[in-house]
């Protein structure tokens, strides 16, 4: 027995009855692409996009501070900015950021910043594993770049037209959340911009995370030790009165005597190629102050802004 | 292998061509067929293969064994052989850490203290719909409603085909046999049907099911406060899971259609219900005519006296609910459906009837309860969700998702309008050519864009 319909046949059916499909989605999928490359938007579930995207906004436009934080993720969201403001009774803005735009996309910021302000203090807030980032990552996430050209990451076609729909079209009409805890928390990639705008600073809503003994070894790429010149001489430029090193903590089960050791090795390290002071606050916290290993939770947040102010009183 | 997968949309495309080269040997497209359904059935876990092999196996022997017999009781003796196979491989693999850890804890709160052994084994993909469609022919076969299929190719290929293996329809031997033995026939009908379909389903699952599920995790949770949280996640998860079915029986239709089969319909526009026994009419109607057909008339259906009908409709609803899964959730699921079918059946035997608005508020009622039994997880999350209806302050973020879940529901909306209106499934066919490429395209590009996008997986897998 053999069907009723040859094999050529088919494909002229599937041809003639799928090709106008085929045909108008591929020039809505071309309309999208086009539009990306002439105006992309940020992936509007992407946290890490939102926040450089905030923070480049910000560092043209923010007020004149007495204390200027720069940083990584655990800057952003291991320090309460208006508390430790009150604490010292500073002017405290923060433009820290993400791990993966490293000490070239720090260094844009107070670049930006310093076109309109000159902060008497800034602190660089770094968490070990941002000193241990390989050149591919940076490649990948095309996030430094982003501080550089002031552009989000550019895709592979048709990526781009997919991102685009997305997030021109689709996630602000559906409203969707932000993935896991942020969406509880926060809901919309709107509500955490608006968040990062008004304060340049975040929580991180996860739980704690179940206790693990695994001692942390801080190590310095070559790719971060590479882009530590270009942040040196930012610094040196805008000629701040007290310019301090920080690593932020590590949950205390992370943490041995040769952690603390490896830790002042790398600060030592980090702080003479920049030509900054390390200011040696609170190394580890207990880990329910932890809402990952790299952030602290929003009473962590608390307790180690303290910490911060109290090293930072005269 | 899932149908939202690169590896699935590679898969199919490269077994569609290969499939229609075959067109002049019937028996060469079945091999491929059977070989393309066990791969696609292995790519998830290839051990459970020997598992779908015995179940289709020991029941085309019986069926065989059935139509060589004529002795009532022998044949009775092969059947109840059959479905005790199928029963003990879905009650190993389905049930029985469930009964084991509650009757354990039946028996610790009776102050006994029992270790009872778990097996802790991983539940197979699809195990309840390929165990029901294989029980189903030996039954049919058992009926003499149809005759036993001789042919080893053509049964594997109906216990086993790909589209509908994991999560329906289940299909009946006696609509989907015939069909493996005839020459297939691809006509453009059929392939703008499919078309359709594979957009509708596509755009249902990425799009509209996908983002439902978000707002429906947001609100489940064992410290929910919010009694707007509890009712907004439970539209959002009423939506999601009708969505996401009706997303895996779309697509399974098109691309069975594509190979020139025809699956049956699942879901007849089932929030269009004005009572619950319409809403069972209308909702997985492949299962509920298998609890019907198998089931509840087993059990003497409705000709045994009022009481014991509703004695039957309690019982069928409640082993639908636990066909679902093993846990107390589904239990309750059923039995509150088989309660409120109950007291329909008790309500139209008075000769009284309902007006069809307030008659589909309240089965809708019906329905969003048991929504919020079948998500809540754990006796913790409802209690939690069930004690957050005493706070109803409303804050702006129930209004974010109030307005999400009204934009997600516009398009299923009017389309199921427009089918209804036309009383007819595939009335977005009858649009011109190129209005419903323009449709297809819009759908297709909006699913592409989500594609991937929150790695949901198709809900009725764990079932």
């Amino acid at each position: 027995m053999r069907s009723s319909i040859s094999s050529f046949e088919v494909a002229r059916l599937v041809v003639l009855v799928a090709g106008p499909t085929a045909l108008i989605a591929l020039v809505l999928v071309g309309a999208a692409e086009l539009w990306w490359r002439a105006d992309p938007c940020v992936a509007a579930d992407d946290i890490e996009g939102v926040v450089v995207e905030e923070q480049l906004v910000r560092a043209r436009a923010a007020p004149p501070a007495d204390v200027l934080i720069l940083g990584d993720s655990s800057a952003l969201m291991d320090v309460d900015p208006k508390y430790l403001g009150e604490l010292l009774n500073a002017r405290v803005e923060s433009l820290a950021t993400v791990a993966f735009v490293g000490p070239t996309g720090w260094a844009r910021m107070l670049e930006l910043y310093a076109t309109v302000h000159r902060a008497p203090t800034i602190l660089l807030l770094v968490h070990g594993i941002a000193l241990n980032i390989e050149e591919s990552t940076y490649v990948r996430r095309g996030l430094e770049r982003w501080t550089l050209v002031d552009e989000p990451p550019r895709l592979q076609t048709p990526q781009g037209a997919r991102r685009q729909i997305w997030c021109e079209l689709l996630a602000p009409a559906l409203g969707v959340p932000l993935p896991g805890r942020y969406g509880v928390s926060y809901g919309t990639a709107k509500a955490l911009r608006a968040r990062v705008r008004e304060h340049g600073s975040l929580v991180d809503p996860n739980p704690p995370p179940p206790a693990v003994e695994t001692p942390y070894r801080y190590e310095i790429s070559s790719a971060f030790s590479a882009r530590l010149p270009r942040l040196a001489e930012v610094v040196h430029k805008a000629a701040p009165e007290r310019a301090l090193l920080v690593l932020t903590p590590l949950p205390s089960d992370h943490s041995d005597a040769e952690t603390q050791r490896s830790r002042l090795e790398a600060a030592r390290t980090v702080s003479t190629a920049l030509g900054l002071d390390y200011l040696d606050v609170k190394p580890t916290m207990n880990p329910v102050d932890h809402a990952t290993v790299t952030h602290l939770t929003a009473k962590g947040r608390q307790r180690y802004t303290e910490h911060l102010a109290a090293a930072l009183r005269p | 292998m899932v149908f939202d997968s690169t590896a699935f949309m590679i898969f199919f495309a490269a077994f569609f061509a290969f499939y229609h080269l075959l067109y002049r040997w019937l028996n060469a497209q079945n091999v491929l067929i059977l070989a393309g359904s066990y791969l696609f059935y292995g790519w998830w876990d290839w051990r459970f293969l020997g598992l779908l092999t015995l179940s289709a196996g020991v029941d085309y022997i019986a069926g065989l064994a059935m139509s060589t017999l004529d002795g009532a009781r022998q044949r009775k003796l092969i059947l109840m052989l059959s479905l005790a196979t199928n029963l003990i491989i879905l009650f190993t693999f389905k049930y029985f850490d469930f009964f084991a850890t509650s009757l354990q804890a039946a028996l610790s709160s009776l102050g006994i203290h029992a270790s009872l052994p778990l097996l802790n084994v991983v539940l197979p993909v699809g195990i309840s719909f390929y165990t029901f469609q294989s029980m189903a022919y030996t039954i049919d076969v058992y009926r003499r409603d149809i005759p036993a299929e001789r042919n080893p190719l053509v049964y594997f290929c109906f216990v086993s085909f790909f589209p509908q293996l994991v999560a329906g329809p289940i299909e009946r031997a006696g609509h989907m046999i015939g069909q493996m033995r005839a020459p297939r026939e691809l006509t453009a009908d059929k392939v703008k049907e499919a078309v359709w379909l594979l957009s509708w389903g596509y755009f249902l699952k990425e799009v509209i099911a996908d983002t439902a599920a978000t707002f429906a995790d947001e609100a489940f949770r064992v410290d929910q406060t919010s009694g707007w949280m509890t009712i907004l996640g439970t539209l959002a998860f009423s939506l999601q899971i009708y969505c996401d079915f009706n997303a895996y029986s779309c697509i399974a239709r098109g691309t069975a259609k594509l190979l020139g089969f025809e699956l049956v319909w699942n879901f007849r526009l089932p929030y269009f219900a004005t009572s619950i026994q319409d809403f069972w009419r209308r909702w997985h109607i492949s299962l509920s005519s298998w609890l019907r057909d198998y089931l509840y008339i087993s059990l003497g259906g409705n000709r045994k006296g009022p009481r014991r009908t509703y004695v039957n409709l309690i019982l069928t609803m409640l082993l639908g609910g636990l066909w679902h899964g093993a846990a107390w959730n589904f239990v309750l699921w059923g039995l509150l459906h088989g309660f409120a079918l109950a007291v329909n059946r008790a309500f139209t035997a008075s000769g009284r009837s309902m007006h069809s608005i307030p008659g589909w508020m309240l089965t809708m009622m019906i329905v969003l309860l048991g929504w919020l039994l079948f998500r809540c997880t754990s006796w913790e999350m409802l209690k939690a969700m069930t004690l957050a209806l005493g706070d109803l302050a409303w804050t702006e973020r129930h209004g974010e998702i109030l307005s999400s879940l009204i934009i997600l529901t516009g398009p299923v909306a009017l389309i199921e309008a427009w089918q209804r209106w036309r009383d007819d499934l595939l009335a977005p066919l009858r649009l011109d050519v190129w209005r419903l490429a323009a449709l297809n395209a819009v759908l297709l590009t909006a699913s592409y864009a989500m594609f991937d996008r929150f790695h949901y997986a198709f809900i009725y897998f764990q079932f």
